[in-house]
């Protein structure tokens, strides 16, 4: 699959969720901030997704499904996000994860149940989580023990999503005390039936349905089990890293609605007899998100991509997205909020939908592993982590950021839970660098900032002790972990733009190229984005700031998307109707 | 428990007000008391307004302290005032915005209302009365020189049209101060403020619907529209066309005060977040005692004690040199809910989906104030509106920076002029040095401990370049880009960690209740480096203190006054 088709992939979806405008539609934003109102599940949004079948998407190809390459899985399904995250989170995701470890570690039987139901519009839940323990599940307290007819079950799940109707649940539970280990289990409501308990009420994602499952008595056949008994942990460590890669890509799509809502306002809003949009700072606090969003894009897709060629690191790739992605754009949301100005806190009227993204993003930030977790993760392996090879092989290189370059199917085998080998990513941000042509004195100023940072962190991880590395590590690691995730992020936009150039590709391509964009991106990368240091913006200020906001405004008359792909939000509806006048 | 009732040796002569109505509110976390946490969030989730918590508010008095002393109100002290407003905030933000507004509608009375016009609202107000204040219109937002509103002078009354939209308090408030343009002018002198009852308007009245908002969710946020109303022409404030100039300086009044609510909301949020780490179990231990999370929770501790010290600074300004408040007032509108919101968001990853789940239980309170107190950097002139008015400043203050480091005679040392309420004395930039910089002044490099003065000298070189880059004429078009919005941030920054050291040389014992000289070194540093603070590897744990202040009932921040609160 070449991007042309995933774009068209995308716009085909699009089409079929309709006119995101229009208030008729279901699928529109003004509906779905209707059903948010209501705090009701967008019944009719979702069954427009089932009808079109976006599950298929999760389910691997040789089980009818649509699955081949993660950073694909991203792509399509930020179409959903940009129309509410709590309708991606409600319909799918979860599902998503749960059947991740199906693929890992389920037998061919449970692909296959799974597949169906996942096809068929239904949905699996995944329970993990107990209140008690939160991230900490190796801490989880509800148990199986063998019974007769297989196990039995004791104790309780909580904030489980879709557990209300899931026909099934992956359930995550205790099976042997020393050392604690865990097991999964598919449970089949079919089979299994039993009541969930009432809903939760969260402030935000009102249209998913949480709630609590007790498993007091329930008993599942030996065929439950999802991977070896007591491996649980280890299946869930290594299914998650394509969730935790996947889930910040779609998180995109809810920031692209927030900056095309707060950008429809700037240039509509008349202040002081100009246009808001034409005030530099707010026109380059538009730019800033925008290129956050694109950096965004290409950090998330990378580290899915990777997970296919460099399995071995993909414990870090996924953390390290995880990590950076949600935080990076929910202070982008910040920023659009500010220049939204009250609009940002109304929940009627056009902008409503700014404030329900505001509201459900942070389940996309404190779900499925919190930013702690993941820099625990990462901290712990940093030696690993900078570890690269002298001289990088062009083959992988050109795999990793050549998005043409198909990857074929993704092989669930070979996840692992820990890293090992050495990092073509972090290797990729030097020899990025050196290929980059004409490189003029604020690009300049830029890598060697990137390159200071690269070289302090390698030799701050050296002297750095297993402990200081450990759950109560230093502030210094703690640093350390955040270079690193941004100096990867900054390998990935360069080396991805350096692609775009040589190739030359497209509009989304010809941006991406641009030492406009990337100087942009890489500041955001280097600095917060309302502190920048203003010895780069000043310089950035007006030739690269201005080039950016074109293609914005561009993409904004046009209907197009923020992201890397550039595809038409409203396919078949009047694309050159021109809804913004400028 | 309630502490309902007061223990007469409690109240020593020295026991200020916002002491006395802690005591009466008593605790929030008590179902009973007279404002609990758990009535104004089923509020809150009804929208519905929480009239039971302001008839509380006013039998014990709390407006008596909007207006000043000589119209036979309380309100000598802009700190005094605020803590009060910090003592509601604490418990409920709703609340305290709705309560508050009547404030900022008195206001610009107070600096330009006629004698009789000041004794009848003070009436109203000290009775219980809401005020509103009417700005914003639809199309116009923050470009106050453009609204369409229009007043005519027509006889003995002016004839006003026009529409005021998102205004807190509108429905509810028996009395409208009300920004409108005079049709027979043009350009910044058109504008008119005129102060009224909504009984005496003789004409077409007619309330907008309330608008359902993210946060403040039972305020009362509408808006009315006024067709040919008539009211009578003593209803101007100052003179006609005088409007902006009242209202630009009332502002600066009432920005200030709206510090109080971000501090009453940091402390509320950190004590959840501190309350929550200390029994929650994980990874075989207590959150309390795993490093991340303490460095989180110690930040967010940090951002409050800052956004306390510049607050406290900002008070001071107003009650004694409103004439520095033309840059005190900015930074404090911008910095203190800034960094209040930013501890907000770190106690946010501390709680997790407690952060998320509305319901019962002691962190449910959170997801309230992290919607509510989104709105406090939005009202009464935005984040941008405000770093503009300091960027237009820049050349002045450069050149004054540039004299000697010594504080003026008069700071501080003058008479208490009534919280600022002289408007000859707002306003008007000066090209001398902003007394926050007068820490820079060399005799106090020699009486301060080492590493303080090792952090003073580099918040002095931050300083310095940043005063640098304030005289670079890139600066001088308006509206200005982020280049500039950047500087002004730093400044914001570097005024803020100055006020910071005033505040402990003022208060040294400050320093002490919070584990010595380190944690102002950690906060200097901290706001050296916002920039890029990802890669700040600065060691602070400010847990033990923090939960020393929580467990002795004290507020978070500088001073520690007790506040009634079982969390
Ligand atoms: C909208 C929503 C939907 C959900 N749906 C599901 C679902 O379908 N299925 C399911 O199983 N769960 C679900 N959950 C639960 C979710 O998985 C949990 O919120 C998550 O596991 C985090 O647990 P916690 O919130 O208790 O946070 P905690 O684990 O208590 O973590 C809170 C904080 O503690 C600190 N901390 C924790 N671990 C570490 C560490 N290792 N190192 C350093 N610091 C650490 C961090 O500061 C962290 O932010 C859902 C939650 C929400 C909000
Ligand atoms: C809950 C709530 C209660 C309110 N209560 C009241 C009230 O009681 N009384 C009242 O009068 N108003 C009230 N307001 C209105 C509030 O003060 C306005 O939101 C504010 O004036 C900004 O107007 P706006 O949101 O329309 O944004 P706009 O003024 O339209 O601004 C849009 C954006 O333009 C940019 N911008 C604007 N001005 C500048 C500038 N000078 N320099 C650079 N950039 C700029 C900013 O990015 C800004 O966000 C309330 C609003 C809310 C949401």
């Amino acid at each position: 699959m070449s991007i042309m088709d995933v774009r068209l992939a995308v716009e085909a979806l699009d089409a079929q969720l309709g006119d995101p405008y229009s208030s008729a539609n279901a699928c529109s934003w003004e509906q779905l901030c209707r059903n948010d109102e209501a705090g009701e599940r967008p019944h009719e949004a979702e069954a427009v997704l089932k009808e079109i079948g976006v599950a298929k998407a999760f389910v691997p190809h040789e089980f009818n499904g649509l699955l081949l390459q993660l950073d694909r899985l991203g792509h399509l399904l930020r179409a959903v996000f940009r129309r509410d995250p709590a309708l991606g989170l409600g319909f799918g995701v979860t599902s998503l994860m749960a059947a991740a470890t199906i693929w890992t570690a389920g037998t061919a039987e449970q692909k296959e149940r799974a597949a169906e139901l996942l096809i068929s519009g239904g949905q699996i839940a995944v329970a993990f989580h107990e209140l008690a323990h939160g991230n900490d599940f190796g801490a989880n307290e509800v148990t199986a023990w063998p019974s007769e007819s297989g196990f039995a079950f004791a104790g309780n799940k909580s904030l489980i999503n879709n557990a209300d109707r899931a026909e099934l649940i992956v359930v995550h539970a205790r099976t042997s005390k020393n050392p604690v280990n865990h097991s999964l289990f598919l449970l089949d409501r079919t089979k299994t039936a039993f009541p969930a308990g009432d809903y939760w009420r969260t402030v935000g994602v009102r249209g998913c349905r949480l709630s609590n499952i007790s498993l007091e008595g329930v008993t599942l056949p030996d065929s439950a089990l999802i991977g070896a008994l007591d491996g649980g942990n280890s299946v869930a460590l290594r299914a998650f890293q394509v969730t935790r890669a996947c889930l910040p890509s779609m998180a995109v799509g809810a920031v692209d609605t927030a900056l095309r809502t707060t950008a429809e306002f700037a240039v509509g809003r008349r202040l002081y007899g100009l246009s808001v949009a034409e005030m530099p700072y707010v026109r380059q606090s538009l730019v800033g998100v925008f290129a956050d969003l694109v950096a965004a894009d290409i950090f998330s897709s990378t580290a899915a991509r990777l997970l296919h060629i460099e399995p071995n690191q993909g414990s870090l790739y996924s953390a390290a997205v995880k990590f950076l992605v949600p935080e990076v754009l929910r202070e982008d949301i910040n920023i659009l909020a500010d220049i939204l100005g009250a609009r940002f806190y109304l929940r009627n009227g056009k902008h409503a939908i700014f404030q329900k993204i505001m509201r459900d993003f942070p389940a996309l930030v404190i779900g499925h592993a919190a930013q702690d977790v993941c820099e625990a993760t990462l901290r712990a392996q940093l030696p690993v982590a900078v570890r690269m090879d002298d001289k990088p092989n062009e083959a992988l290189q050109r795999a990793i950021f050549d998005w043409n370059i198909p990857l074929g199917k993704f092989d669930w085998a070979t996840l692992q839970m820990g890293a090992s080998g050495k990092s073509a990513l972090f290797a990729a941000l030097h020899s990025g660098i050196e290929n980059r042509t004409s490189v003029d004195k604020e690009l300049g100023a830029i890598f060697d900032e990137l390159l200071d940072l690269s070289i302090w962190l390698r030799s701050t991880v050296v002297q750095m002790s297993p402990r200081e590395r450990g759950l109560n590590g230093s502030a210094l690691a703690s640093a350390a972990t955040k270079v690193y995730a941004r100096l990867l992020a900054a390998s990935a936009c360069i080396n991805r733009s350096n692609v775009c150039r040589s190739a030359g590709q497209d509009s989304g391509s010809n941006l991406i190229a641009s030492d406009a964009w990337l100087k942009i991106a890489l500041c955001g990368i280097l600095g917060y984005r309302r502190f920048l240091h203003t010895d780069l913006v000043e310089q950035l200020n007006a030739v690269c700031y201005e080039e950016v906001y074109e293609e914005l405004l561009s993409r904004l008359s046009l209907n197009s998307t923020f992201d890397s792909l550039a595809s038409n939000m409203l396919p078949i509806y009047n694309v050159f109707s021109n809804k913004i006048k400028i | 428990m309630t502490e309902l009732k007061v223990n007469s040796s409690e109240l020593q002569i020295n026991s200020s007000p916002a002491d006395a109505l802690e005591k009466y509110l008593g605790d929030p976390r008590n179902p009973k008391s007279p404002i609990s946490v758990e009535s104004l969030i089923s509020s809150d989730l009804e929208e519905k307004f929480p009239d039971g918590s302001v008839g509380i508010l006013n039998n014990w008095g709390v407006s008596k302290w909007f207006v000043p002393k000589n119209l036979g109100g309380e309100l000598v002290s802009m700190a005094d005032s605020s803590h009060l407003m910090r003592a509601i905030s604490r418990r409920d933000l709703t609340l305290a915005i709705a309560y508050g507004k009547t404030y900022l509608g008195s206001v610009p009375v107070w600096l330009a209302g006629t004698p009789s016009m000041q004794i009848s609202l003070a009436d109203f107000v000290i009775g219980g009365g809401a005020v509103c204040l009417a700005l914003t219109e639809r199309q116009h937002g923050a470009d106050l020189l453009n609204i369409d509103t229009g007043a005519e002078l027509i006889g003995e009354h002016y004839s006003i049209s026009g529409e005021k939209w998102l205004i807190n308090n509108a429905s509810r408030a028996g009395r409208i101060t009300i920004l409108a343009k005079e049709r027979a002018r043009s350009g910044p002198r058109s504008l008119s403020l005129l102060h009224f009852s909504k009984d005496d308007i003789v004409g077409n009245y007619k309330n907008l619907s309330k608008e359902h908002t993210l946060g403040i969710r039972a305020a009362d946020i509408s808006g009315f529209a006024l067709t040919n109303a008539l009211v009578g022409k003593d209803a101007l404030l100052g003179e006609a066309g005088s409007g902006f100039e009242i209202i630009i300086k009332s502002l600066q009044l009432t920005r200030v005060s709206c510090c109080a609510l971000s501090l009453g909301a940091g402390d509320h949020a950190v004590r959840i977040a501190s309350a929550y780490i200390r029994s929650r179990y994980i990874y075989h231990r207590l959150a309390i005692d795993i490093a991340m999370v303490r460095r989180r929770l110690s930040r967010a501790a940090l951002m409050v004690l800052i956004a306390d010290a510049l607050s406290t600074w900002a008070f001071k300004i107003a009650d004694h040199n409103p004439e520095l408040l033309v840059t005190a007032s900015p930074v404090a509108k911008i910095m203190v809910p800034f960094l209040v919101q930013r501890a907000i968001d770190e106690c946010e990853y501390v709680l997790g989906s407690r952060s998320y789940i509305m319901g019962s239980g002691i962190t449910a309170p959170f997801q309230k104030i992290s919607r509510d107190h989104r709105l406090v950097a939005l009202f009464d002139g935005s984040t941008t509106v405000n770093l503009q008015s300091l960027i237009v400043q820049f050349r002045s203050l450069a050149a004054g920076f540039d004299k000697p480091h010594e504080p003026p005679e008069a700071l501080f040392k003058g008479p208490n002029i009534n919280c600022g309420l002289d408007a000859l004395r707002l306003m008007p930039g000066t090209k001398t040095q902003d007394p926050v910089w007068s820490i820079y002044r060399s005799s106090l490099f020699t009486q301060l401990p080492q590493d303080l003065c090792k952090a003073l000298e580099r918040l002095h070189l931050f300083t310095k370049a940043l005063h640098a880059d304030m005289k670079n004429p890139v600066h001088g078009s308006i509206p200005s880009g982020a280049g500039s919005f950047s500087v002004a941030w730093r400044y914001c920054l570097a005024y803020s960690a100055a006020s910071l050291v005033h505040a402990i040389l003022e208060a040294p014992e400050s320093l002490d209740a919070w584990g010595g000289s380190r944690w102002v070194i950690a906060a200097i540093d901290l706001l050296c480096n916002f920039h890029q603070n990802y890669i700040d590897s600065l060691e602070i744990d400010l847990i033990p203190e923090l939960m020393n202040c929580l467990e002795d009932k004290k507020l978070l921040s500088l001073d520690r006054p007790a506040v009634a609160d079982s969390l």
